[in-house]
């Protein structure tokens, strides 16, 4: 039997024997400290046979041990990281304003809507820039802005997940959604938004 | 369609599309979804966003500030699909093109889910030392990762993989599955 036979069958019964629930497994940051080599011997080796074992943790190991590996070559720099936590409790105060749905396009439950990640709810004219989540299988996405109060047109298109538009919109308040394309036509938006154009 | 906006200094967009490129590699190798790279990369831009909106300078070592967004990036969405109650998708190795699926009717069907169990029952079999360094390798780490992981030598994992697929290999015989399958 030739060895990418025995992975094959080693990953299938590992596959069957994933749990119905992850409360034995261990914490993202037992997986983490595991993938940067933090954790201590005798845990390490536990957490090594949970993690060759379980499907369900495995992924999640692979995934927490993708920036270590391709970061190996990398300076570390760990007063850094505080920068960087810093920068994730601000994600987390991002608002919506939901105003209503629009007509023939699909605005999924919030879990799964196109998620707008800035502007907040006003920014200044010239630093003006629109991101956003991307959406899997999205070919493009589209901004469409309007003043308050009246229909949106659209502001530009782009590829990418984040768009700053070459002639910003005139100081004033508005109505932004972004669109995310498909190729067979399809489209989804997010919640529309207001937004304060500042001088 | 736009060219992308610039929102990242050169630089910084540069590290960003290398760690990128790198991610997808390393991604592929495990079979990683691309959604949940995309999701991780995406994340790690607006992440870097934030930081430069809010005045933050990244400054002396763009690298090393992209790796550790990218740490903080990964760790949220484990803990967001941990919260959601989500299962990631099983990641499956493909060293060889093979199909864990199985096309050939259930007659295969089944043949290969006996020999998986026994597969699975074999390694269960082996010593601590080299059970580890055979579940490792059978889900595609190669030697160097395997060391690290367990912080051994390069020696002691070559000579401990060895002696393990060997013991494997005489398990599984005495198991009944010989080279093209169950016996």
């Amino acid at each position: 039997m030739s060895e990418s036979r025995l992975r094959e069958l080693y990953l299938r019964a590992m596959a069957r024997r994933a749990p119905a629930t992850r409360d034995a497994c261990p914490s993202p940051d037992d997986l983490l400290a595991l993938a940067e080599g933090r954790a201590p011997a005798g845990r390490r080796d536990e957490l090594l046979d949970h993690v060759t074992t379980c499907a369900a943790c495995h992924g999640e190991f692979v995934l927490l041990r993708t920036p270590v590996t391709t970061g190996r070559a990398a300076p570390r720099v760990w007063a850094w990281w505080g920068l960087a936590a810093a920068a994730a409790v601000a994600a987390v105060g991002a608002g919506w304003w939901a105003l209503g749905r629009g007509e023939g396009e699909a605005v999924r439950g919030d879990a799964e809507a196109l998620e707008v990640v800035a502007p907040g709810p006003s920014a200044p004219r010239a630093r003006l820039a629109f991101m956003w989540r991307s959406v899997p299988g999205a070919t493009g996405y589209e901004v469409r802005l309007g003043a308050a109060g009246s229909g949106l047109r659209s502001l530009g298109a782009t590829t990418d997940t984040a768009y700053r538009p070459a002639d910003a919109p005139a100081p004033g308040d508005y109505v932004w959604i972004v669109r995310a394309l498909f190729s067979d036509g399809r489209a989804i938006r997010s919640l529309p938004r207001r937004l304060t154009v500042t001088p | 369609m736009t060219a992308p906006a610039d929102l990242l200094s050169p630089a910084l967009e540069a590290v960003v599309l290398r760690f990128a490129g790198m991610v997808r590699a390393v991604g592929r190798r495990h079979g990683l979804e691309e959604s949940d790279l995309d999701e991780v990369i995406q994340d790690v831009r607006i992440r870097l966003w934030r930081a430069r909106e809010s005045g933050e300078r990244i400054a002396g070592s763009p690298s090393s500030y992209v790796y550790q967004t990218a740490r903080s990036a990964t760790l949220d969405l484990v803990r967001r699909r941990r919260g959601r109650g989500g299962r990631p998708e099983v990641v499956a190795l493909d060293p060889g093109g093979g199909d864990l699926a199985g096309h050939d009717g259930p007659d295969r069907a089944m043949e290969d889910s006996e020999l998986a169990e026994a597969v699975f029952r074999a390694v269960e079999a082996l010593m601590d030392s080299r059970r580890r360094v055979v579940r490792l390798h059978l889900l595609g780490y190669e030697s160097a990762e395997i060391a690290g992981l367990l912080g051994w030598s390069g020696g002691k994992t070559r000579n401990l993989l060895s002696r393990g697929l060997a013991d494997l290999r005489e398990r599984l015989r005495e198991l009944g599955v010989g080279p093209g399958g169950l016996q």
